[in-house]
C-alpha cells in the first residue's frame, strides 16, 4: 500500500507546485514594476543562491535578509507614489541606488563572514573541552568499573578479563 | 603361695608342665605416679604415662583411666587404622551385667603419646587378669588350654559368659572376641567375677585368634571377615569351654593354616576332643557350639535349655562338602575336596590357568566328582574371567573365580586379599592410613568378583549381605573422577563409620562435619596448616557422612575456578557452622578471609569491593562464617553488580564514539563549527534586516 500511494503523493506534489508557480508567475505578471525591482535589486542574493551549496543555503539567507532590507525602502517609495513601469526603472537607472542595494547584499556577506568565524571558532574551543571531560568521565568509570569496562580487553561471559596464559 | 592361689591351683586338673596363666604383673598396682592426665569430655581422666599392657586387645592399647566419680578405670585407645564399633557403643553403654565390664565413656582425646586425637573407649576397672596370655594378636597361635575342673568352669568362667553374652545378644550386639586372653578374672582367682573384655575397641573379630573363628571367618584377613553373628560368638564360648577344660592343648604344634585345614577336613568338634577324652557331660553341648554348620550350631536358646538341666542334642543334618573318588593333582599336591583345593589355588594363580587350560579341572569335577552344580559354578566362572582376560591380572581374575565356584562358603581371595564384601571398606582404610597403593583393592570392584561371589553363594543357599550391592555403586563411583567420587568416596561409602583419612587433618579423629570443621578451625591456628581446606578426602567424607551440606556446593568446589572453589568452601562451612550452633570458629575465619580476595574480585565495583573487604577485615576476629556466606551469597547484590557494569560499559563506549568522532572533526574538519556559525549569522541578518525595515517605516510612517 505504501510503495502504491507514494508515487501518487509526488504527483499531487508535483501539481500542487506547478500550480504555485503559475499562480507567482500570474502574480508577478500582475506586478510587474514591483518583480522587475526585486529582481533587478536583490541579483546578488538570487545569485548567491546558485553559487551557495550547502544543504541550508544559510549564506543565501544571510544575505537576502539584508540585500531585502536594502531594496524595501525603494520599493516601498513606489508602492506609495506611482506603481508603474516607468517608476521602476526610474529607480534602478539611478546608480546610487543600485550602489545601497547591492552593498545591502555585500553587509550580508560580511555579517556571515564574521559572526561564523567568531562562532565556528567558539565551537571548536567546545569541542576540546568536551574532548577533555570525555576523558576525564571515562577514567572515573575504569576506576569505578576497572579496566574491562572500556571493552577493550578480552572478557568472559561474566564480564571480567579472560586470564591470559 | 596365697590362699587365693592355692584356691585356683585345687581347681586345675593334674597336669604335669603346664603352667598357670593368669597374670601376676596387674598386682603392682601401676596407678601411682601416673604423671599428666588426659580427660575425657572433662570428667574422666586417661593417665598415658601408665600403660596396662596386659589388658591390651590386639592394637588397642589399654591405659589406667579415673571415672568422673574417681573409681579406677580402664581406657582402651583405638588405633588409627581401625574402625572401632561406635555405631554399636551407645547400645552396650547402657547394659549393667558383672560379666561385662561397663562402659563409662567413650569419645575423641587428644592424645599426647602419639601427638593426635584417638578414640577412646573407657571401662569401669573390673577385669582383673586374663585367663589366658595367647598373644590374641597372634593368628598363628591365640590359645592355651587351662586344664580346669569342668563344675569350676561350667560354674564361673562359662556361666558368666553365658550371661554376658545373652545380655549382648538381648541388645543385638555381637561380641566378636570371645577368646581366653579376653576373658578377665574380675579381680579374683576363683573366676566367681570373670568377665568379657572390650568388644567395641577393634572391628568384630579383629584381634580374635583363628582358632576361636569358624573357618569362614578365619580364612578372611582379619580386617574384613564376614558380619558378626551371635553365632559366632557362640562358636567362640565353645571353643572357650574345651580350652579351659582340656588338659592339653590341642592344638600344639599346629600353625594356623593347619588348623583351619583341619577344621574343614575334620570339624572343629573332632579338633578339640583329638588330643585328649573331654567329660561326657559337656560332649553335647560342645558338638553344639562348635558346629561347623552355622544352620545345627546350637542357639542361645539351646544353651539356656542346657544350663537348665534339659537334655538338648546336637542337631543332625547341615552341608556336606562332596568329596570326589579320585584326587586331583595340583603341584604335586592331591586333593580330594574341592573346597581345600579352592585354598591352594588361591597360593598359586599363575599354575591355575593351566590346570584349567589343560582342562584336567573340568574333566575332575565332571567324572571323579560327579557334582552338576560344580560343573555349572566353574563353567561360569571361567567364563566370567575370560571376560576380563586382557588384563594384567588374569590369572589372579581366573584363581578368584575358580575358588569362588569350588568354596562359596569361603571369602573372596584375590590377589594376596582374602575379604567378605560386608566389611571391605575396613581393609580399603587400612591400606589408606598406610599409604598402600589402593589400586589392588579397587581392582575388586571390576570384573563382576563380588557379584559372582554373590551368585555362587545364592546357588548353594548361604546367605548373602545386602552390602554386595554396594560394590556396584562403588564401580559407578570409580568411573567419575572429580573429588568427591573415586576410591576415598568408596572408602567411606563401605566403612561408614571410618574417621575422615585427610592427610591434612592427620591429627584430628574426625567423625561428623562438626568435627571437621572444628579440626579445621584448630588446624588453621597453627602454623604448619595446610595449604587449603579440603582434600579428596574431606570432600568424599562430607559425602558420605553429611550429604546435604556439600551437594549443592560440588560443582563449585569441584570448579577449576579458584573463585567458585572458596565460594563453594564458604557455603558448606557456614552451613555446619549455622547447623551444628558454633559459636565461633575464629581461626578458620582468618584463613578464610585470606582466600576471599578472588571472590570479593568477582565484584566488578570496586567501591563495593572496598566496601566487603573492609566488612571482613572488620568481622573476620569474630569467627563469624555465616557472615561471610551472607556477604558473598546475596544474588541481588550480584545482579545490581552485573546491571551496573552493563550500564558503565555502555556509557563508557558512547564516550568513547562521541570522542572519536569529536576528535576526527576536530582534527579534520576544517568546516567545523562553520554551520552552526552561519545559522548564527543568518538569524543576526534577519534581526538587522528587521530592524531597518521596521525603523523605516516608523520614519517614513510617522512623517507622512
Amino acid at each position: 500500500m505504501a510503495q502504491k500511494s507514494s508515487p501518487s503523493k509526488s504527483k499531487k506534489k508535483g501539481l500542487r507546485g506547478r500550480l504555485l508557480l503559475a499562480g507567482l508567475l500570474l502574480t508577478s505578471l500582475v506586478i510587474l514594476p514591483t518583480t522587475v525591482l526585486f529582481f533587478i535589486g536583490m541579483l546578488p542574493a538570487i545569485i548567491g543562491r546558485f553559487v551557495d551549496h550547502s544543504r541550508l543555503k544559510q549564506r543565501t539567507l544571510t544575505v537576502a535578509f539584508m540585500n531585502f532590507a536594502a531594496v524595501f525602502p525603494f520599493w516601498y517609495k513606489m508602492v506609495t507614489t506611482d506603481h508603474n513601469f516607468e517608476q521602476t526603472v526610474n529607480i534602478l537607472t539611478e546608480p546610487m541606488n543600485i550602489v545601497i542595494m547591492y552593498g545591502g547584499a555585500l553587509l550580508g556577506y560580511m555579517i556571515d563572514w564574521g559572526v561564523s568565524g567568531i562562532v565556528s571558532s567558539m565551537v571548536v574551543q567546545k569541542g576540546q573541552n568536551r574532548l577533555r571531560k570525555i576523558k576525564e568521565l571515562q577514567s572515573e568509570l575504569v576506576d569505578r568499573w576497572g579496566e574491562e569496562v572500556s571493552g577493550e580487553i578480552p572478557l568472559d561471559a561474566q564480564g571480567f578479563p579472560l586470564k591470559q596464559d | 603361695m596365697s590362699p587365693d592361689e592355692s584356691d585356683l591351683e585345687n581347681n586345675r586338673t593334674d597336669q604335669p608342665g603346664q603352667e598357670l596363666v593368669l597374670s601376676k604383673a596387674v598386682v603392682a598396682s601401676p596407678v601411682h605416679g601416673l604423671g599428666a592426665e588426659v580427660l575425657l569430655r572433662g570428667d574422666i581422666k586417661i593417665f598415658p604415662n601408665s600403660p596396662l599392657p596386659h589388658l591390651d586387645l590386639g592394637v588397642s592399647r589399654a591405659f589406667v583411666a579415673e571415672s568422673r566419680m574417681g573409681a579406677k578405670a580402664v581406657a582402651y585407645i583405638c588405633a588409627d587404622h581401625v574402625v572401632p564399633r561406635i555405631d554399636v557403643a551407645h547400645k552396650y553403654a547402657n547394659m549393667a551385667v558383672h560379666s561385662l565390664p561397663k562402659l563409662i565413656g567413650s569419645g575423641v582425646v587428644d592424645w599426647p603419646i602419639d601427638h593426635r586425637e584417638k578414640y577412646v573407649f573407657v571401662y569401669e576397672q573390673s577385669f582383673g587378669s586374663p585367663l589366658s596370655h595367647g598373644s590374641p594378636l597372634s593368628h598363628l597361635r591365640g590359645s592355651l588350654s587351662l586344664g580346669l575342673k569342668l563344675d569350676f568352669v561350667l560354674n564361673t568362667i562359662f556361666h558368666n559368659t553365658v550371661e554376658g553374652l545373652a545380655m549382648l545378644h538381648e541388645r543385638g550386639i555381637a561380641h566378636g572376641h570371645v577368646n581366653l586372653a579376653n576373658i578377665y578374672d574380675g579381680g579374683t582367682p576363683t573366676l566367681e567375677n570373670s568377665c568379657l573384655g572390650d568388644c567395641l575397641s577393634l572391628p568384630s573379630g579383629f584381634a580374635q585368634p583363628v582358632l576361636y573363628e569358624t573357618v569362614e571367618r578365619a580364612l578372611c584377613d582379619p580386617l574384613a571377615k564376614p558380619n558378626l553373628d551371635y553365632a559366632d560368638d557362640l562358636y567362640a564360648l565353645g571353643m572357650c569351654l574345651a580350652l579351659a577344660i582340656a588338659p592339653h592343648d590341642f592344638t600344639e604344634g599346629m600353625s594356623s593354616e593347619e588348623i583351619i585345614q583341619y577344621k574343614i577336613e575334620q570339624g572343629s568338634f573332632h579338633l578339640v576332643t583329638s588330643r585328649d577324652r573331654l567329660p561326657g557331660a559337656i560332649i553335647e553341648v560342645l558338638r553344639g557350639l562348635l558346629s561347623d554348620d552355622v544352620a545345627t550350631r546350637w542357639t542361645m536358646s539351646d544353651l539356656k535349655e542346657w544350663q537348665g538341666g534339659r537334655r538338648v542334642s546336637a542337631k543332625q543334618g547341615g552341608r556336606s562338602i562332596p568329596k570326589s573318588t579320585r584326587p586331583i593333582e595340583f603341584r604335586k599336591k592331591k586333593f580330594f575336596r574341592p573346597d581345600i583345593l579352592a585354598l591352594q589355588l588361591r597360593k598359586e594363580p599363575t599354575a591355575v590357568l593351566e590346570l584349567i587350560e589343560s582342562g584336567n579341572l573340568y574333566l575332575w569335577l565332571n567324572r571323579s566328582l560327579q557334582n552338576k552344580d560344580y560343573e555349572v559354578r566353574f563353567e561360569k566362572a571361567v567364563d566370567q574371567a575370560k571376560k576380563s582376560m586382557s588384563g594384567s591380572n588374569y590369572a589372579e581374575r581366573m584363581a578368584a573365580f575358580v575358588a569362588m565356584a569350588l568354596a562359596p562358603q569361603f571369602p573372596i581371595f584375590y590377589r594376596g586379599f582374602a575379604f567378605a564384601p560386608e566389611n571391605f571398606g575396613n581393609l580399603l582404610v587400612d591400606a589408606m592410613c598406610a599409604g598402600k597403593d589402593v589400586n589392588a583393592l579397587a581392582d575388586v570392584f571390576q570384573g563382576g568378583l563380588v557379584s559372582f561371589w554373590a551368585e555362587c553363594r545364592g546357588l548353594t543357599g548361604y546367605p548373602v549381605s545386602d552390602e554386595v550391592s554396594k560394590f556396584e555403586a562403588c564401580r559407578m563411583l570409580l568411573l567419575q573422577k572429580s573429588a568427591g567420587f573415586g576410591i576415598e568416596r568408596c572408602v567411606y561409602f563401605l566403612a561408614p563409620y571410618a574417621r575422615c583419612l585427610s592427610d591434612k587433618l592427620k591429627r584430628y579423629y574426625i567423625r561428623s562435619a562438626r568435627d571437621l570443621i572444628v579440626a579445621l578451625d584448630h588446624a588453621a591456628g597453627e602454623k604448619s596448616r595446610p595449604a587449603w581446606f579440603v582434600d579428596r578426602h574431606i570432600i568424599a567424607f562430607l559425602f558420605v557422612n553429611d550429604k546435604s551440606v556439600i551437594e549443592p556446593h560440588s560443582s563449585d568446589i569441584n570448579a577449576t575456578e579458584k573463585y567458585r572453589q572458596i565460594s563453594g568452601i564458604i557455603k558448606i562451612f557456614a552451613k555446619i557452622q549455622e547447623r551444628e550452633k558454633i559459636a565461633a570458629l575464629p581461626h578458620l575465619a582468618i584463613w578464610v578471609a585470606e582466600h576471599v580476595n578472588e571472590l570479593i574480585n568477582r565484584y566488578h565495583d570496586r567501591e563495593r569491593r572496598k566496601q566487603i573487604k573492609s566488612d571482613i577485615d572488620r568481622v573476620k576476629a569474630k569467627g563469624n562464617l555465616i557472615y561471610f556466606a551472607g556477604l558473598f551469597g546475596n544474588y541481588q547484590h550480584t545482579l545490581d553488580d552485573q546491571k551496573g557494569f552493563s550500564q558503565a560499559m555502555a556509557q563508557h563506549k558512547a564516550l568513547k564514539d562521541e570522542y572519536n568522532y569529536l576528535h576526527l572533526q576536530l582534527s579534520t574538519n576544517k568546516e567545523f563549527g562553520k554551520a552552526n556559525g552561519q545559522q548564527v549569522a543568518t538569524i543576526v541578518s534577519a534581526v538587522i534586516a528587521s530592524a531597518v525595515i521596521m525603523i523605516y517605516l516608523f520614519v517614513n510612517l510617522s512623517f507622512s
